[in-house]
């Protein structure tokens, strides 16, 4: 008999959080045709509190990886504010922006080409070591057979090359190597969408492990709501570059309140055929380089009305919890204050 | 009843998850199957060992040496026959090995290795805000290096420099390096926006290490093969500057013979000719074949199901 | 009981790899049936993928070997036919759709005139009639400004988009089978239903059998008549998509569901991993290839390999390949 989990609200944090996100916005040029600017990430807000997860939600075009990748100060912002332990990590000085890189690591999608190719296992777990001046050198080796056994793997792997490695092994290496430099966040952008089912929900038990042992909070990408229930502690929706409902995860998949939101939920295949996915959805998310004006839903929205085509929806609190961290956050006309 | 037909099929996958080895051992397997490696390998070999004799001293010595009459024939003292001033042919093509090799060595490694690192550099700092003129500056260079015709150029640089002994190689370095550097540059602009290369950013590492550890190595199979192909032109172009008498000047090349045996040939005597251009052919044909092996072998796009 | 339209008795694939022969796909044996959906699942490594491209008899090159008894389309066996004759086959009665459709559409040519090609060359209309069946076509799939994609090129289109029309190129001449291989793994959720939906249907009115691959067990659940579970190169469980959900007989597949997320709005069901990893298939166990994960294999699982037989009662319709299978309702969920 599968564990089964009863949802419990996560703890009331009173600290203040661990990454905070205000107001981002990340511009990118486009070459080519008529050029122009594509806003991929276009105001977006979120906290996440150490020790949790938070899961981001969207499909393609939504820009969640953009938002990872300047969260890193991969891609620079071009508005609005990252702040990690409440300091603006774009106006970091070059020594604090090195001690915040240790704090924040990346774990990519395609564990193939997330691991150099020519630089074997060894190499390429000692090289954040090396880089972060971890440790004494002749210790190094032996923090990478360990970052490896925390994952599950043999230290034989050291020897291989990524190819020699199964999908799932990459991911579990692509893991150690994130956790090498001891962070506080983790930023795990599709992780697990191209592992097998199998090797996936040995990965999800990994990230549960990892959080509950070690404490390490998460920002979880992904596009499968189904993953996410089985990690998240508060949940985050984005279309088209906006963040359109940030809630707890009991109450996202109970009481999901944005349209969009409760669209996706009901378009996961099921495993179960006698469950019926009806084609709520219609028609195709419109391009990110002419964002719809007023909602960016507004042209798919099954509920739209007159004012969605005009008025861009402010943030609305639909519930009243002691703690930040339990709010439930929708970006919707139908739920205005 | 027929027999079950068999079809065959490509290589399965792509990503064959336990292959034991550094991912050259799958070219190299493909490689060692391939007919035309193998007999392209085995001239290259064996004109390697010859050019070895020659550099040791034990073949070729004679080459300046007029030993024997005017346009002697086929002799057991002299090979191939003597040329217009009595020189044996045999060890004039000999020795002209080494100077072949000299010339192919020098300008392919040189040339691929600036073209390696200019490329990376431009494709690197292509698109990189604030940095753009980098990838610009060396575009540009390159343009205008390319726009100039070609032997015009190599003549013209190895007349300015004409009395150095490397001005023949600095002409072609000058101008060969262009291409592998557009094809480095192509390839590292696609390998920059890999998982792995965005890992090593996202701990801070420091562009240039990021371009030897990450981006240059996962280049060799291109930089190998651009190798093999400058090597050859770098002979033929020296065939070439040899007829416009600025190829070698204090020693002797099939380009040089051939030169020479323009004049010889009018008046019937066939032997200079045949003897270079028949080394130089074998010698063409052994690293064309090992260029050609070469790209097949490193040719990403296998056919997955 | 409706005609069989495709039948496949003994297909075996082998290719070298670095570490050997392996055996990719061993001696599989299935049967289409007229109009129905039939999923091959498996996760990636297992020869579903192959197993579709040796039906398809595509893509000669050295370093595969494909044998097999017979692959009967009709009345037609494929294992007998050159190329010439598999080229005509292909499109016209048999024809498959890919999963990324950017790269199987080519990009320096429109829509209408990619769509165009293959109507003419299997339907023999001239280059008018092609167009306007090509529109008809591209309508039917469910596109709604089909006029306006007739001019467009594939880089225009979106994702979905993109698959409709390789829906739509492939079922132009109606073929009797169609070969989906993940159509929809490269797709948004959202769009993924529409697009399944669209084909199920289009397979109904059109008469065409469909062999759907993925690796999604919800695609199978939403999609899929009955389905043939893979392991290693071989079929392990055979069953109509209800009694494979609700009662699965195979411990592998009752490990699949064990793994597969579930979203719930009450209690979260955690999911499970299968204990273990796949074998390389040049070294495959001998006997039963999943008996080193199985929780329930014994001595005999490891020497005997289990052959496919029916499951009590059901006749040929629920079949699996254990010595111990699970017999009573699983418990998956």
């Amino acid at each position: 008999m599968p564990a089964t989990t009863h949802y419990r609200p996560p703890p009331m944090h009173t600290n203040p959080p661990l990454l905070s996100v205000r107001d981002l916005v990340v511009k990118y040029r486009v070459k080519g045709g008529r050029g122009g600017l594509l806003t991929a990430v276009n105001g977006v807000s979120f906290d996440i509190h150490a020790g949790s997860i938070f899961g981001l939600v969207g499909e393609s075009g939504s820009g969640k990886t953009s938002l990872a990748h300047s969260i890193m100060q991969l891609v620079q912002p071009c508005a609005g504010e990252v702040l990690f332990h409440g300091e603006n990590l774009a106006h970091m000085k070059q020594a604090s922006l090195q001690k915040t890189r240790r704090n924040i690591q990346l774990v990519f999608q395609d564990p193939l080409a997330s691991l150099s190719p020519r630089r074997s296992i060894a190499q390429t777990l000692i090289e954040p070591l090396d880089h972060f001046r971890i440790d004494v050198a002749g210790r190094r080796h032996a923090r990478a057979c360990r970052a490896l056994e925390t994952v599950g793997l043999e230290p034989d792997v050291l020897q291989r090359f990524p190819h020699e490695l199964s999908s799932g092994q990459r991911q579990r290496v692509a893991l150690a190597r994130a956790l090498l430099p001891e962070p506080e966040l983790i930023i795990a952008d599709e992780a697990v969408s191209s592992l097998d089912v199998s090797v996936q929900a040995r990965i999800i038990e990994l990230i549960l492990d990892l959080r509950q042992k070690r404490g390490i909070a998460f920002l979880f990408i992904a596009h499968d709501l189904a993953v996410i229930q089985q990690l998240a502690d508060r949940v985050g929706v984005m279309y088209l570059g906006k963040m359109i409902e940030i809630a707890p995860a009991h109450r996202l998949f109970r009481q999901a309140a944005h349209p969009y939101t409760r669209a996706l939920l009901e378009a996961v295949p099921v495993p179960d055929p006698a469950h019926a996915n009806p084609v709520v959805l219609q028609g195709e998310p419109p391009s990110a380089l002419t964002p719809p004006a007023g909602c960016v839903f507004h042209t798919r929205c099954p509920q739209v009305m007159e004012q969605c085509r005009v008025l861009e929806p402010l943030d609305s609190q639909i519930n009243d919890p002691g703690a930040k961290n339990t709010a439930h956050h929708v970006w919707c006309h139908l739920w205005k204050e | 009843m027929k027999s079950p037909r068999t079809l065959t099929l490509s290589t399965v996958f792509a990503n064959d998850p336990f292959e034991p080895g550094p991912k050259g051992s799958r070219a190299w397997y493909k490689l060692r199957q391939d007919k035309s490696f193998v007999l392209g390998l085995a001239i290259v070999a064996i004109f390697l060992f010859l050019t070895l004799a020659v550099f040791f001293g034990w073949l070729g010595q004679g080459w300046s040496v007029a030993s024997g009459g005017r346009w002697e024939p086929v002799s057991v003292n002299h090979w191939l026959g003597t040329n217009l001033l009595g020189q044996d042919i045999f060890q004039r093509a000999v020795f002209s090995l080494r100077t072949a090799f000299e010339i192919g060595l020098v300008v392919s490694l040189l040339s691929t290795l600036l073209g390696a690192l200019l490329g990376a550099l431009a494709g690197w700092y292509n698109g990189e805000p604030g940095r753009t003129w980098v990838d610009g500056g060396i575009l540009w260079f390159m343009g205008v290096l390319d726009s100039i015709p070609f032997y015009l150029f190599v003549a013209a640089v190895a007349y300015a420099l004409q009395g150095w002994p490397w001005a023949m190689h600095i002409a072609m370095v000058a101008t060969f390096w262009t291409t592998t550097g557009r094809l480095i540059r192509a390839e590292a602009m696609r390998i920059k926006s890999r998982e792995f290369v965005l890992s090593a950013r996202a701990i801070g590492l420091p562009a240039p290490l990021i371009l030897f550890r990450h981006v240059l190595p996962n280049t060799l199979h291109i930089l190998l093969v651009q190798a093999t192909i400058s090597f050859v032109a770098a002979i033929k172009t020296e065939v070439i500057l040899s007829f416009l008498g600025l190829g070698v000047q204090d020693s002797v090349s099939w380009g040089l013979m051939l030169a020479e045996s323009t004049q010889e040939v009018l008046a019937g005597h066939f032997n200079n000719f045949l003897a270079a251009s028949l080394m130089l052919f074998m010698l063409l044909l052994g690293f064309n074949l090992l260029a050609d092996a070469l790209q097949d072998a490193f040719d990403p796009r296998q056919a997955s199901l | 009981m409706s005609r069989t339209v495709l039948s496949v008795r003994n297909l075996s694939v082998s290719v070298q790899t670095g570490l050997g022969l392996a055996r990719v796909v061993d001696r599989l044996s299935f049967s289409l049936r007229d109009g129905e959906v039939l999923g091959l699942v498996g996760e990636s490594g297992c020869g579903k993928s192959i197993t579709a491209a040796a039906l398809m008899g595509l893509v000669p090159s050295p370093a595969g070997i494909v044998t097999a008894d017979q692959i009967m389309l009709g009345d037609k066996n494929l294992v007998q036919l050159d190329e010439a004759g598999l080229r005509r086959v292909r499109g016209s009665e048999i024809s498959m759709i890919f999963q990324e459709p950017l790269t199987a559409l080519d990009p320096v040519f429109s829509i209408g005139s990619q769509l165009s090609v293959v109507i003419r060359r299997h339907r023999g209309e001239n280059r008018h009639q092609a167009r306007r069946s090509s529109v008809e076509m591209l309508e039917r799939v469910g596109m709604a400004d089909a006029h306006r994609i007739m001019q467009s090129y594939p880089h225009q289109l979106s994702g979905g988009m993109r698959q409709r029309v390789m829906i739509a190129m492939a079922m132009a001449c109606r073929p009797r089978v169609l070969i989906a291989d993940e159509p929809t793994t490269a797709l948004d959720v959202t769009t993924q239903a529409q697009v399944l939906e669209q084909l199920s249907e289009l397979g109904q009115s059109f008469g065409t059998a469909i062999l759907l691959i993925t690796h999604d067990l919800g695609v199978v659940a939403q999609a899929c008549d009955r389905a043939l579970i893979m392991y290693c190169g071989r079929i392990v469980e055979e069953a109509p998509v209800e009694a494979l959900f609700t009662a699965p007989t195979h411990p592998y597949t009752a490990g699949l569901l064990a793994a597969v997320p579930r979203i719930s709005s009450s209690q979260v069901q955690r999911v499970q991993a299968i204990p273990g990893l796949v074998p390389h298939p040049a070294a495959l166990p001998d006997g039963c290839h999943f008996a080193d994960r199985c929780p329930r294999a014994d001595s005999q699982c490891r020497t005997l390999t289990p052959r496919m037989q029916a499951v009590d009662g059901q006749k040929s319709i629920h079949r699996h390949a254990c010595h111990h299978p699970l017999s009573s309702p699983s418990h998956a969920h």
